[in-house]
């Protein structure tokens, strides 16, 4: 059992290299598509004449290169050097066939242990060579290649295209309540695991056009530290120490540009006031903007997306109740119960 | 005592500088000589020198992901945690380390 929990752990690792390496592709290639439509219109799409129908051709290309690269960089976690290229390989029909994000994970779990697996056959020191340089970059493409196209090829594209038909058609109450559990699962560790783990079906969905999920995810990150900033403005001195009005600075730094960790110097000093506050303040802020309808189709957090959102008023309206909820609410709580913190000291 | 440590995070551009500075102001409190490689989103930095690691009492991995070139620790003692935890308590893992080291 503790080897099934410590392999599991692994696994976990795996997907996460995975996703380290695929976010500077992603926020590239989201950019650049959403500038060339934002400044080009709806026409950029079908053309290469313009600057702006190339930008869109940059952009898409990258887009298309999400599948083999998470596909890729989980193989290369768990095999090394020898799991890249096949795992590119088929991670590119993968993403041909249309089985996105699923697909490519599935790939590169595949062609990652086969690699290894392969990795440890052993064989004559002067064939050493020919191992890692032919045999297993051969043999992997082959079989995860023709296992993908023949066998699970079909039945994850079945998976993939529910899913995004579920996501995308997710409209009132279940989209509200969705960007509501992402914004609180991305708030409550602050970047650690379950916000991850948001992190992740969030760019399952941003992959597979589901962009009410990638948006209310993404808005999500900026929320906490934005909101304890602004809470330390209205607290000042008498709810917050010297070195926390400096950490608010800093919060407000790390809130623009989309670093949620910002907020963990407040959690760590006061986590049974802070914590609650940021859960609270960031699934509303994104359930208001579930409720707006509103997306963008970028992978920008929170306040660098707003121009890049479909409604930019009511995108920032959203952000808006969530940092001050999050803020009055941390405030409200230190004041409430700022007797049991003299005693606490 | 000689420690060395790699801290990885997922995004690579909060976590793993924090694991790191965090490392450092714990190890330097107990007097104990570390040097930690950062394998964030600008790739690997401050890299450990295949001569740092052998002299290493202990390594410490505080990692999400899986480590870069991890074959230049086989035969060492690792410790290896999360980089949350050592964030929120970098004292801790520094102990952990350095029971490690001396075997108990």
């Amino acid at each position: 059992m503790a080897g099934f929990k410590t392999e599991m752990k692994k696994l976990a690792a795996y997907f996460q290299t995975g996703v380290s390496y695929m976010i500077p592709l992603v926020t590239a290639a989201g950019l650049l598509t959403s500038i060339a439509v934002i400044f080009g219109g709806n026409g950029v799409w079908n053309e290469t004449s313009t600057i702006w129908g190339n930008i869109r051709l940059l952009g898409q290309t990258g887009l298309n290169f999400i599948v083999p690269m998470i596909a890729a960089y989980i193989a290369f976690a768990i095999a090394d050097r020898p799991g890249l290229a096949p795992a590119f390989i088929v991670g590119l029909i993968a993403a041909n066939m249309g089985t996105g994000f699923l697909g490519g994970m599935l790939v590169g779990i595949l062609v990652g242990y086969l690699a290894k697996w392969l990795k440890k056959i052993p064989l004559p020191a002067n064939l050493q060579s020919v191992k890692s340089l032919i045999i297993i970059p051969f043999l992997a493409t082959l079989i995860i290649g023709l296992l993908l196209i023949y066998v699970i090829g079909a039945p994850i594209q079945v998976m993939t295209t529910f899913l995004t038909a579920w996501l995308k058609g997710m409209s009132g109450a279940n989209a509200i309540l969705m960007a509501g559990v992402l914004g609180a699962m991305m708030a409550v560790d602050m970047g650690g695991p379950i916000n991850k783990i948001a992190y992740a079906f969030g760019m399952a969905a941003f992959t597979s056009g589901g962009y009410q999920a990638s948006t209310a995810m993404l808005m999500a990150i900026g929320i906490p530290p934005l909101g304890m900033f602004v809470a330390t403005l209205l607290g000042g001195k008498k709810l917050y120490s010297e070195q926390e009005i400096e950490s608010g600075r800093s919060a407000l730094v790390m809130g623009i540009v989309g670093i949620t960790e910002g907020t963990i110097p407040f959690a760590v000093a006061d986590p049974i006031r802070v914590i609650p506050s940021i859960i609270v303040g960031t699934s509303l802020g994104c359930a208001v903007n579930g409720a707006f309808g509103t997306y963008q189709k970028t992978a920008l957090s929170t306040v660098m997306a707003i121009p890049f959102s479909s409604n930019w008023i009511l995108y920032t309206i959203a952000i808006l109740v969530g940092v001050f909820t999050v803020a009055l609410l941390a405030n409200f709580l230190k004041k409430f119960t700022k007797k049991n913190i003299d005693v606490e000291r | 005592m000689k420690i060395v440590g790699v801290t990885a995070c997922i995004a690579g551009i909060a976590h793993t500088y924090m694991a790191a500075a965090n490392l450092k102001k714990f190890a330097k409190k107990e007097n104990y000589d570390i040097k930690v490689e950062t394998q964030g989103a600008m790739g690997i930095e401050n890299e450990l020198s295949q001569a740092e690691i052998d002299a290493a009492d202990v390594v410490i991995f505080a990692v999400d992901t899986t480590v870069q070139n991890e074959e230049r620790f086989t035969s060492k003692k690792i410790l290896e945690v999360g980089t949350s935890k050592v964030v929120k308590d970098g004292r801790e893992t520094i102990e952990a380390a350095a029971r490690l080291a001396k075997g108990e």
